[in-house]
């Protein structure tokens, strides 16, 4: 594949790129950096299979779509392992403070809210959730159950108060 | 709160409501999903509440939206990235000149 059509497959997914970033280190710069390490992560890891993948203009539509989406989940499963420690490490390092708005999501655990981003933003499955993040079945699926179980928990009880 | 009067039939379906509303289950398990709502019209009422305790969940996830600025910063930032690390060893004169006219074009 051609540098360009590479490009092109990627463009349509920046926003989405970008969205998962923020969740989980919840500042504009440092968001955007996470998105370029993973991108760059990722181009080294699958630089010859990019490079040997067919021309975009000799695929089809439903090709170009499982491509896109392919290219996709290599690129945040990067994402997942650089952004979770970098998450934590700027935290202890109080490098940047929590947003004031959806406090309850970032106040979850980085994992988990990349668990529920996957999930509920993005509707990956259960078992493309483990492929992409390499966490087990079962630990997915706490993450799922807990992360809803405290946002829903959190939300109840704000609106008690 | 336990139920006491859950269907042991319902509790193998509720599984499925998230899957049937988020389009993930199998074309074999949706047909089968489907087939026992037709013939459960009450069984409607938890799937429509699900769909409304998951539209409230997304509620709750911030949708971070990128600015004019950063779109293009991030824009750029792939592009330079894809091109120098996807960029092939020239083997020969030919494919320097390739390189360096693809360079150019997409600049």
């Amino acid at each position: 594949m051609k540098r360009k059509d590479f490009y092109q497959l990627l463009q349509p997914l920046t926003e989405k790129f970008y969205r998962l970033a923020y969740r989980l280190i919840p500042d504009d710069l440092q968001a955007e950096q996470l998105v370029i390490d993973s991108l760059n992560a990722y181009l080294i890891k699958e630089k010859k299979k990019i490079l040997a993948a067919s021309d975009l203009e000799s695929l089809s539509k439903k090709d170009i779509q499982l491509q896109r989406r392919s290219s996709f989940k290599g690129i945040i499963r990067y994402m997942g392992e650089i952004g979770v420690r970098r998450s934590s490490q700027l935290v202890d390092q109080t490098k940047f403070s929590q947003p004031k708005d959806f406090h309850s999501f970032y106040g979850l655990a980085p994992k988990v809210r990349m668990v529920i981003s996957l999930r509920y933003d993005f509707q990956f499955t259960v078992e493309e959730i483990e492929d992409i993040t390499g966490m087990p079945r079962y630990e997915v699926i706490e993450k799922i159950h807990n992360g809803r179980f405290l946002l829903l928990n959190d939300f109840n009880q704000g609106a008690q108060l | 709160m336990i139920e006491k009067n859950l269907n042991p039939m319902d509790s193998k379906y509720q599984k499925k409501i998230i899957g049937f509303i988020d389009g993930s289950l199998s074309p074999d398990d949706k047909s089968e999903f489907e087939a026992y709502v037709r013939t459960h019209p009450e069984f409607e009422s938890q799937i429509k509440k699900k769909e409304e305790e998951i539209l409230f969940l997304k509620s709750l996830i911030p949708a971070p939206v990128m600015s004019q600025e950063t779109a293009e910063s991030l824009n750029n930032e792939m592009k330079l990235s894809i091109f120098n690390l996807l960029k092939q060893e020239p083997k020969n004169f030919m494919d320097r000149l390739k390189n360096s006219w693809e360079e150019w074009v997409n600049r």
